[in-house]
């Protein structure tokens, strides 16, 4: 019984459980925490504007990495089409909206608790506990990035909140991509390409 | 009146096997999906997960499409209303025994 219903939630999820399409997103943010520690002042162009054209062209690369991984995905386990597949974007979206309502509203009330992160910390929360399964990976994501979100609070200073800030969403990106394909690992086997039909 | 022990006997037994039971499981919660995926899922052999398969579709329970993505061979696998009526029934029907063996006495021996 409890296998079925590991089945069911998996395959209700199994795109956004294809953790590895997460991986790659969290190395850009990993390295700008570094660069912000001035471990890259040898990198040419890596200040003023050049940062940010090398960090969207990590990130480009990290898209395609994804794609790689979403490809993989396919070949490995398959392909499902889901029950609600404007569901996910839709809210993405709509969280979406609500971040950039919460940047809006911390630059007008100037509170020293980031409250985008802690909408960011509400959502990931959310979302491991969603479907009646637990993934503790996202509420330790959510407790970590809650944590952050008091970091001005207790005083710690602007620079470093922005290393500790791109290390944080770096590191979310890595739990979260690895705890979710090891769920997916835990039920799935792998097909080799020779089995496929 | 059957005794929920025997009453589960009296289940459909074209649902009631634990691949074909996990098949119809996975697609109850999706569109469709691919053979790979249910392989990847019941981990049975591409001959065990075809001869399930075709039970299924005998029993109108799935519909199966073959195609091609490009030149890789491509089959897909669709519950039916059929189907679908068939695994909610299942499960409403299984919930129901469960409950009544859980609360099942049995009948006192008789001495002699």
């Amino acid at each position: 019984m409890h296998r079925l219903l590991r089945l069911r939630y998996v395959t209700e999820r199994y795109e956004q459980l294809q953790g590895l399409r997460l991986v790659p997103l969290g190395i850009p943010f990993l390295l700008s925490s570094a660069w912000r520690e001035g471990l890259f002042t040898w990198v040419p162009g890596a200040s003023g504007a050049g940062s940010r054209i090398w960090f969207a062209a990590l990130f480009l690369f990290a898209i395609s990495l994804s794609v790689s991984a979403k490809i993989y995905y396919q070949r490995r386990f398959g392909n499902v089409r889901t029950t609600a597949p404007i569901r996910a974007p839709v809210a993405a979206s709509a969280f979406t909206a609500v971040l950039l309502a919460a940047i809006s509203l911390q630059d007008l009330l100037q509170s020293p608790i980031s409250i985008p992160s802690v909408m960011l910390a509400f959502g990931v929360g959310c979302l491991g506990v969603s479907g009646g399964v637990i993934r503790p990976h996202y509420l330790a994501v959510a407790a970590t990035v809650e944590v952050f979100a008091l970091s001005g609070a207790l005083g710690v200073p602007f620079q470093i909140r922005d290393i500790l800030w791109d290390r944080m969403i770096g590191v979310s990106f890595l739990v979260i991509g690895i705890g979710d394909h090891q769920l997916l690992r835990g039920t799935l086997v792998p097909v080799t390409h020779a089995d496929t039909v | 009146m059957p005794t929920p022990f025997e009453a589960m006997s009296l289940l459909d037994r074209l649902l009631h096997e634990p691949a074909r039971l996990a098949i119809l499981t996975a697609l109850s919660a999706c569109r469709s999906c691919d053979f790979v995926y249910l392989q990847s899922l019941t981990a049975l052999t591409k001959g065990n997960l075809s001869n399930h398969l075709q039970k299924l579709e005998q029993g109108g329970l799935v519909r199966i499409e073959k195609g091609f993505r490009g030149r890789i061979p491509r089959t897909v696998v669709t519950l039916t209303e059929t189907g679908r009526e068939a695994i909610d029934g299942y499960w409403t029907r299984l919930d129901a025994l469960r409950l009544e063996a859980s609360a099942f006495t049995p009948a006192p021996l008789l001495r002699k």
